[in-house]
């Protein structure tokens, strides 16, 4: 019974253990909790259990070890020390710095064997109570749950020793409230059942753990896919044949009226997923205009444009002008757009689109629109350039462009421009691009005749430029100083043309939102003789996300600009979304890949600047190092303290077993023997006689481990016993030859449990 | 266990949420913890499933019915660990043991055993498994409760009871009692003897005469047709169901065994007839006959397809009911047809008894009876001692 009471409390205790050390240490202030901390806690609860339950030799034994330990300890390090590490603990406890950092391992060392003597004296009193193993139980998930809602960093172990104790305590309590027919000793009842316990820790310890919590994946894509169906259904049925156009806002719609105020609108339009190389932000294009007539604009052309000319037009200006470095003014990224709760035969995509998948479309004018109308769970993939606007390099190209410097036409290049992107199934010429100039020259070109004080206006603001570019940029600058509002109120009778719009606009109002920036923006480009159209669509500020929701309050209207050359440029006069529209990349100079720095290239560079500030942390990696050396030299020392006194004990019971009487020597090792078979599970009962006693640990002997055994040293111990014979040398050396039989015997059967057998018969007396 | 198991699923699903909500060590280790519970459960129901053994005797197999009879069962843990809870469940319908042991569970460390000692009881005659016929494991987290047949049950042959009666109150208002004097007696024989035909009993051969004429010569009865009991047994099984039929037939066989004793006991020689597929017919001469008719009974085999009234009509176009001064038939259904049959029978001077071992009113058949025909009804759960 003193076996199971021991394990129990053994098992109860180590649990605690795992709990207190591995859960509190930190708090405790074991922050660098090892190997050596569960050795030292192991010593401490040997010992004591061996206080406890051990018999008076063995707790002397014990005291003596612990006082051995100490004053090795005391010669090894000194009384000062000691003295001084003992006095500062108090400190140490309260957080105070006054402490050498090389006394942190003692201290943490220290504290272990506090938690140890804590768990033990703990454990005695919920044995005695076995009620308050249960308020300990729901303690700890408390504790737990707390930790959990406060996102207290807990550890697994900790966790596993945690539930494992509330387990037991579980078990433990079921058993104690459970009627039954026969029921044996608690603590016998829970150790036997111990093989179950122990695989629940141990499959309960390689469980994963996620930082994050659970997203349930699967019954969110189940019930997404169920919504889906239902809105793609529902919507169908909702918006068919309707054109869902944004009429409140003056992003996208039927017809580009600048009248009325802006509305708040948050619902969600598109949903759209970014690939690898996503730089800048996304403006989606969605209608594009031609003819404005003072309130408001129109598309009139509707002719059929080859598809993707325009970013072959770009393409072939940046590969003319600057074949090395590409990157430096374009780069490709993809897209998916997907429609959400938006009905509409307009396809959205970036400006410098290049292939579109997934669906069917046409281009119409300026615009890309549908075969059908698209709705709910429509989606398509596209591939597009991004444009380095703002970048005077990408400027430079433009004006050089413009200007015709050291630029003619190549039509080899061309020819390679349009193989290389691939662009359409068509293979355009360089001469169905002059069509193509030329169309767009005829339709969004017009001409413009302005006030004089509009004209005074935009020569004023075009003061000091050379260039085309400038120009335009002059302007841009110009207007997004002005005010911008998203309730200008509605535009005067008065204003009936584009030259009354700019009056009123830019001599009077001086306010307004995109619409009527873009729309002014367009005019004056025109006067100046540009070719300049006017895009609704959406102006999606990703800010480094890849995937993101355009709901219409992003819905925007802005110019953009045709260089003969170049393509159609955007521009963004609409105050105070210039910083959305130019996100230009750095361009490193005689660098193929300008400027676009590649995520390894950041971390690298983090690591490195990390290395370099890492000073500190060395330091106290040094100091620590010397500490955990100092830990292990005390550790051997204490190991090495037990050897000692452990054989300083057999030494003298050698010279005491020298010294008994052959008689003295014969029944120790009788009893030795008799020992080695209560261990193998054969004890003599009271009525037995050795006869008895000797037929049935031959059966047993036989039955349990195929051992034959002699039982002459029985036979002269019955002699001995009842026959008053004296006991000879003779029969000592029967005993002790039997015995060695006995234990080779097992050492073939059970190898562990031989040396085990060994250890312990040692300190048989 | 059912709170048990409840407040398990709150936990489940509480630790459910909380992963939902919260990621780190404790929301997974609380999900995993609980979800582990009855996981390791099952392996220990498992466990116990594959390597927990019974052990149960009784002394004898071949049982009386209603005799207790010295009955025991073992359980052992021979295992490394210790079964939390074992209970056993018991044959009831049939057979009941003295001092049920409770539904509790026992506990068994590893080595230990718990024996029960006591008397079984079977109630019914006929060949049905007894003692022990399911395990019951429940697990020590108490959340799973597993039971299962045992596969080594034991099946004992039960013999019908005899009710020793010397007195029947259902025979007390007969006053014209088959006696000693009838002609089954050997006393009474005619000495008039004939040619032996095939079919004549053993003890009805004369063996003098058959031995001085050379042939085998029976004794011929004659100047007294009408004499001595005869039983007719009904041995058609009604029910499909072992619960329906075994007591049912069981009364039907004790209240034959109950007349047959009294009148064996009296020294009347009667006659049973047994229908079963071929008609069986044994003669009974007071009690050294009674043990051969006592072995018959309890081997009478019980058939679907028999049809009691073709057979009584056998029997009365044989002579067998009209040369009889008292027909008792034991029976579980009577019809109208059977009556008028049997009434038949009574106005030829027969008295007719019939005991119809029933749970159906007999009211109506009670009152068509007469000086000459009786229909007592027997409950099929009847004591027998009280209703006889």
């Amino acid at each position: 019974m003193r076996r199971y009471s021991v394990l129990f409390r053994l098992v109860h205790i180590l649990l605690l253990l795992v709990v207190g050390l591995c859960g509190l240490g930190e708090s405790l202030g074991i922050r660098h909790l090892g190997v050596k901390h569960w050795l030292l806690a192991f010593a401490c609860l040997a010992v004591l259990t061996c206080v406890n339950f051990g018999h008076t030799r063995s707790r002397i034994l014990v005291a003596v070890l612990v006082l051995v330990c100490g004053a090795a300890l005391l010669l090894f390090v000194g009384m000062e020390q000691i003295g001084e590490f003992l006095a500062n603990y108090g400190s140490w406890l309260m957080g105070n710095l006054d402490w050498k950092i090389e006394w942190v391992i003692g201290y943490e060392l220290l504290q272990a064997i506090v938690v140890v003597v804590l768990c033990y004296l703990l454990q005695m009193l919920l044995e005695r109570y076995p009620v308050l193993m249960t308020v300990l139980s729901i303690v700890l998930l408390a504790g737990m749950v707390w930790g959990m809602i406060r996102r207290v960093e807990v550890g697994h172990i900790a966790v596993v020793g945690a539930i494992g104790y509330i387990l037991l305590g579980y078990i433990e309590s079921t058993q104690r409230r459970w009627d039954k027919r026969t029921q044996g000793d608690i603590r016998a009842y829970v150790l036997w059942l111990m093989p179950f316990l122990l695989i629940y820790v141990l499959v309960f310890g390689f469980t994963p753990v996620y930082e994050e919590p659970y997203d349930w994946a699967f019954v969110k894509e189940a019930y997404n896919n169920l919504k889906e169906r239902f809105t793609v259904w529902s919507q169908s049925i909702i918006k068919e044949g309707q054109e869902d156009f944004e009429t409140a806002l003056a992003g996208f719609s039927e017809e580009g009226r600048l009248a009325g105020n802006l509305l708040n609108n948050d619902k969600e339009l598109l949903t759209i997923q970014g690939t690898q190389g996503l730089v800048t932000n996304l403006h989606l294009v969605g209608k594009v205009y031609d003819s404005f007539d003072g309130t408001g604009w129109s598309q009139t052309v509707y002719e059929e444009v080859p598809f993707g000319m325009d970013t072959l037009e770009t393409l072939y200006a940046v590969e003319l002008y600057d074949q090395e470095n590409v990157r430096d003014y374009v780069y490709s990224t993809g897209l998916t757009v997907r429609y959400e709760y938006f009905h509409t035969g307009y396809l959205f995509s970036p400006l410098k689109v290049t292939e579109i998948e997934d669906c069917e479309y046409q281009t119409s004018g300026g615009s890309l629109v549908f075969d059908e109308k698209r709705g709910y769970g429509s989606s398509y993939k596209l591939t597009y350039y991004q444009l380095n606007l703002d970048h005077e390099k990408f400027y430079g190209m433009v004006d050089a462009i413009l200007r015709q410097e050291d630029i003619i036409d190549n039509e080899q290049l061309w020819n390679q421009v349009v193989n290389k992107y691939d662009v359409s199934e068509d293979v355009y010429t360089l001469a169905e691009l002059e069509g193509y100039q030329q169309y767009n020259q005829q339709w969004y070109g017009g001409e413009l005749t302005l006030s004089e004080e509009v004209e005074a206006y935009l020569q004023e603001i075009t003061t000091d430029t050379d260039t085309t570019v400038e120009k335009l940029r002059a302007i841009e600058r110009a207007l997004s100083a002005m005010e911008y509002t998203k309730s200008p109120g509605g535009l005067p009778d008065s204003v009936q043309s584009a030259e009354d719009f700019l009056d009123y606009f830019l001599l009077e109002s001086k306010r307004g939102y995109c619409s009527h920036f873009a729309t002014t923006f367009v005019l004056l480009a025109r006067a100046e003789g540009i070719p300049a159209r006017y895009v609704e669509g959406f102006c999606v500020p990703l800010s480094g996300n890849k995937k993101m929701t355009v709901t219409g309050n992003m819905a925007h209207a802005w110019p953009e600009v045709y260089v003969e050359g170049v393509g159609w440029i955007p521009f963004e006069p609409t105050p105070g979304y210039a910083e959305i529209r130019y996100t230009p990349w750095e361009v490193k100079e005689n660098s193929y890949n300008s400027g676009y720095v590649s995520e390894e290239d950041w971390e690298e560079e983090s690591v490195t600047e990390a290395l370099e500030q890492d000073g500190i942390v060395q330091e106290l990696e040094g100091v620590q190092s010397v500490t955990n050396s100092l830990a292990w030299k005390i550790l051997a020392l204490m190991l090495l303290a037990c050897i000692g006194v452990l054989s300083l004990e057999q030494l003298c019971f050698q010279h005491r077993y020298k010294k008994k009487t052959l008689e003295q020597q014969y029944l120790f090792e009788i009893k030795k023997s008799l020992w080695l078979l209560m261990r193998l599970g054969i004890t003599r009962a009271k009525e037995e006689t050795l006869q008895e006693f000797t037929e049935r640990a031959t059966e047993k002997l036989q039955q349990d481990l195929t051992i034959d055994c002699s039982w002459q040293w029985i036979q002269s111990y019955e002699v001995y016993l009842y026959r008053s014979a004296d006991a000879t040398e003779d029969m000592r050396k029967i005993v002790l030859w039997e015995r060695e039989q006995l234990l080779s015997q097992l050492k073939n059967q059970k190898k562990v449990y031989y040396y085990y057998i060994l250890v312990r018969m040692a300190f048989v007396r | 266990m059912r709170s048990r198991r409840i407040g398990w699923l709150i936990a489940w699903i509480l630790s459910l949420v909380a992963i939902s909500f919260y990621g780190g060590a404790v929301s997974y280790g609380l999900f995993f913890g609980i979800s582990l519970m009855p996981v390791v459960a099952i392996l220990y129901l498992s466990l116990v499933y594959f390597r927990f053994r019974i052990y149960q005797e009784i002394e004898s197999r071949n049982i009386v019915c209603k005799q207790p009879m010295p009955y025991y069962f073992v359980l052992h843990n021979g295992e490394k660990y210790a079964f939390a809870g074992i209970s056993v469940r018991l044959f009831s319908k049939l057979s009941y043991v003295e001092d049920i042991p409770d539904d509790r569970e026992c506990e068994l460390l590893p080595g230990e055993e718990y024996v029960c000692r006591t008397k079984l009881v079977c109630k019914y005659r006929g060949e049905y498994e007894v003692g022990v016929k399911e395990v019951v494991v429940t697990d020590f987290f108490r959340l799973l409760r597993f039971r299962y047949r045992i596969p080594s049950t034991i099946k004992a042959l039960v013999y019908p009871r005899i009710i020793r009666k010397s007195e029947l109150n259902t025979l007390a208002e007969l006053t014209d009692l088959p006696g000693k004097e009838l002609p089954f007696g050997q006393t009474h024989l005619d000495a008039v003897v004939r040619d032996y035909v095939e079919g004549d009993a053993l003890k009805q051969i004369h063996w003098k005469a058959s031995a001085r004429e050379r042939k085998l010569k029976s004794r011929n009865y004659i100047g007294e047709e009408r004499g001595g009991v005869t039983f007719f047994c009904d041995t058609k099984r009604y029910y499909k169901d072992i619960y329906q039929y075994l007591p049912l037939e069981n009364q039907i066989l004790e209240t034959l065994l109950a007349l047959g004793f009294f009148w064996a006991e009296k020294n009347t020689p009667f006659a049973v007839y047994f229908p079963s597929k071929n008609m069986r017919m044994v003669h009974v001469e007071g009690m050294n006959g009674f043990d051969v008719f006592y072995e018959e009974v309890a081997h009478v085999m019980f058939d679907e397809t028999e049809d009691t009234k073709l057979r009584l009509q056998e029997l009365l176009e044989a002579g067998a009911l009209l040369d009889t001064k008292l027909f008792i038939g034991v029976l579980h259904e009577i019809s109208d047809s059977l009556l008028a049959m049997l009434e038949e029978v009574a106005s030829t001077g027969v008295t007719v008894m019939l005991y119809v071992i029933t749970g159906v009113d007999m009211e109506g058949y009670m009152r068509r009876g007469s000086e000459r025909l009786k229909v007592i009804p027997i409950p099929i759960e009847a004591e027998l001692e009280e209703v006889l």
